[in-house]
């Protein structure tokens, strides 16, 4: 298929990168929200309670997602082939960045509105706060996939973020990934914009690598 | 020596610099560095020493009645049937069999109970309401609890009063409640085993004594502050992180494209793989043994006087930990060398985070047969609970020994997929692929 080098084909890389790319995280992500059902009530639960599964099962979808952005890159056979492509390699991770962060959120909105055929008291709220944490905590493994070149190392910190808190509780305040389970959802806010700064540092960092290599 | 070599690769690697900084903080975060701060004391008389559970069915009986008629009149029953927390809403039906249990319970009418508790008319459908929530039950003087409805408080000044009947005995109760149990699906605080959690009495000096006594005897101490810093160290990261590293090293030798040329070297597979996974546990249990020992030496000091055992954090290092460490690391080596992809941190992921959420309802107490990481969490407050730790000790040997057995059987199988590699009748996920391709070129050719 021929491109215009001025008209950068957004459509038809999102659609090659999720036929080639993306297709095992989507299974494993969708895979996480069928089975949550099955371990957790996700019936007859009042606002608090339902934060409980959205918050501590459906929100790892976004580490299930978003770390891998940078993998099929960080295998130099396809880095060299890639980069002698006119496509830019860092719009082509804005893309991929882009439709993970919609399939993440999309999944939660799935399951939120599953939840509330099932007669769950969850608002748009509790979806946006589910997607707050996933955006987080997928981010954290991008930066890191990013800083080590190696994705599989980008999954280390989200876990024991998520590990820690468990063992912390609301000790860590304002980056507290449970918050909505006590009814307080401000630390939301503070979640998504780290999210953004750490999906924006990861993007950054990874063209900058590139430029300097 | 390839031991050592396969080691020092491992612990200077950045991976590893991250597992242990991953270590570090998760077990700084639950507070292992300052057990200091929970020193046992010897229980002096006339204090006040805690709780205990007992089978005292002259507190069960009402104290659990009054549970499951909140829960029935509200439709909503909370139970945990494997750990995670569950609401359970029963249907039309099985509410009117739970109305029969507590018609046996209370020996009020089944009808008058669905009537007056749960707003239901039998046999009229879609007259399922709910009138009346957990707010509007209250005691009486008698143990019997009365519940009213707003709207029947408005209407009426006549309240019904429920209480267990005079004549019950309490094997029949618990099998009346037996039964609410199995209509719920199992894990409700009805359970048989649960009923218990409803019997609380103070415990008496002698008994504190008696359990100080057992902590000094048996656990010398410092065995109560390692098994402590087993169930933080086992939970949080020791489950989880050596799967990394396993992955990690197994997707090196394709990423620095040496693994033709390591296949022909004359090492076996077995030693080669054994000799990897041997390097991979030592290297995961360095930080581990160096941190419980810095954990546990923070308390010598103040049990002057005591004999204290200085092994105990090896021993647990080795019986609780070890197990565990196996597990992960065989996990990540078998997946990565069958898959050739890192698909074994999403399978050791999900379950380890299984494994941490059952543990909400079990981690004072959690040593079934398949979890991942045993718990074992009341700390110093409860004299380290050594008693139900002794009594439980043969279920945590099976647990830890089933762990190390399915580690070394998966390692056994990571040999036999190498040397099928070797000798290229074996693929990893040529299978996987060569069928997607097929599939491709079926849909390709269908186009065309």
């Amino acid at each position: 298929m021929q491109f215009s080098k001025k008209r950068f084909p957004v459509l038809e890389i999102a659609k090659i990168n999720l036929r080639h790319n993306a297709p095992l995280s989507i299974a494993v992500a969708v895979l996480l929200c069928l089975v949550t059902p099955l371990l957790i009530g996700t019936a007859n639960l009042d606002r608090n309670s339902a934060a409980m599964p959205l918050e501590m099962f459906v929100s790892l979808v976004g580490v299930v997602l978003l770390t891998p952005i940078f993998q099929p890159e960080q295998n130099e056979e396809i880095d060299d082939l890639v980069s002698s492509k006119y496509c830019s390699t860092a719009k082509v991770h804005l893309i991929r960045t882009v439709y993970s962060a919609g399939i993440a959120a999309l999944l939660i909105c799935v399951f939120t509105v599953s939840m509330k055929l099932q007669s769950c008291d969850v608002t748009p709220v509790l979806a946006l706060g589910a997607i707050a944490d996933a955006l987080f905590l997928g981010s954290m493994g991008m930066l890191t996939s990013a800083l080590t070149g190696n994705t599989v190392i980008g999954y280390m910190p989200p876990l024991l973020y998520y590990a820690l808190n468990i063992g912390m509780g609301p000790k860590l305040g304002s980056l507290y990934l449970f918050s909505m389970v006590t009814g307080s959802y401000t630390a939301k806010l503070w979640l998504f914009l780290a999210g953004l700064l750490m999906m924006a540092a990861a993007l950054f960092y990874q063209r900058l690598r590139k430029r300097m290599a | 020596m390839l031991l050592l070599q396969e080691i020092k690769k491992i612990v200077k690697s950045i991976p590893y610099m991250i597992f242990v900084a991953a270590v570090v903080i998760g077990l700084f975060s639950q507070g292992v560095f300052r057990f200091q701060d929970d020193l046992l004391e010897e229980p002096q008389p006339g204090g006040s020493y805690g709780y205990k559970h007992e089978e005292i069915a002259e507190q069960i009986m009402p104290a659990a009645l009054r549970d499951l008629l909140t829960e029935f009149s509200n439709n909503n029953y909370t139970t945990y049937p494997i750990g995670f927390i569950k609401h359970v809403k029963l249907s039309e039906s099985k509410q009117e069999k739970m109305a029969e249990i507590l018609s046996g319970i209370t020996g009020n009418d089944k009808d008058r109970i669905l009537q007056e508790a749960a707003g239901i008319t039998p046999g009229a459908s879609g007259n399922y309401t709910f009138q009346i929530g957990g707010d509007g039950m209250q005691q009486d003087g008698n143990g019997g609890f009365t519940i009213g409805s707003d709207e029947k408080q408005q209407n009426s000044p006549e309240k019904m009063a429920f209480a267990v009947r005079d004549d019950m005995d309490y094997a029949r109760f618990k099998e009346l409640m037996g039964q609410a149990d199995d209509l719920l699906g199992g894990g409700s605080n009805y359970a048989v085993d649960s009923l218990i959690g409803y019997g609380t009495v103070p415990l008496t000096y002698e008994e504190a004594k008696e359990r100080y006594d057992l902590a000094i005897s048996s656990d010398k101490v410092t065995g109560g502050y390692a098994r402590l810093f087993s169930d933080y160290a086992g939970v949080m990261v020791l489950s989880i992180l050596p799967v990394f590293l396993a992955v990690i090293l197994g997707m090196k030798d394709r990423r620095v494209k040496m693994e033709a040329l390591i296949y022909t070297k004359k090492i076996s597979a077995a030693k080669l793989t054994f000799i990897r996974y041997l390097a991979l546990v030592i290297a995961a249990m360095l930080p581990v043994i160096l941190i419980s020992y810095i954990s546990n030496m923070m308390v010598w000091s103040s049990y002057p006087g005591i004999q204290l055992d200085y092994l105990a954090p090896l021993k647990y290092d080795f019986g609780w930990l070890l197990p565990s460490v196996m597990i992960s690391t065989a996990i990540g080596m078998f997946l990565t060398e069958l898959t050739g992809t890192p698909i074994a941190v999403a399978v050791q992921g999900l379950w380890w985070m299984f494994d941490v959420n059952l543990g909400i309802k079990s981690v004072s107490s959690g040593y079934a047969l398949l979890r991942l990481a045993p718990r074992h969490n009341a700390g110093a407050d409860s004299l380290f609970r050594t008693q139900d730790y002794l009594d439980h000790f043969g279920d945590l040997v099976q647990n830890r020994l089933l762990m190390a057995g399915i580690a070394l059987a998966l390692i056994l199988l990571t040999i036999l997929i190498y040397e099928s590699k070797r000798k290229g009748k074996f693929g990893g996920n040529a299978i996987f692929k060569k069928a997607v391709s097929s599939i491709r070129d079926r849909k390709n050719k269908s186009q065309a």
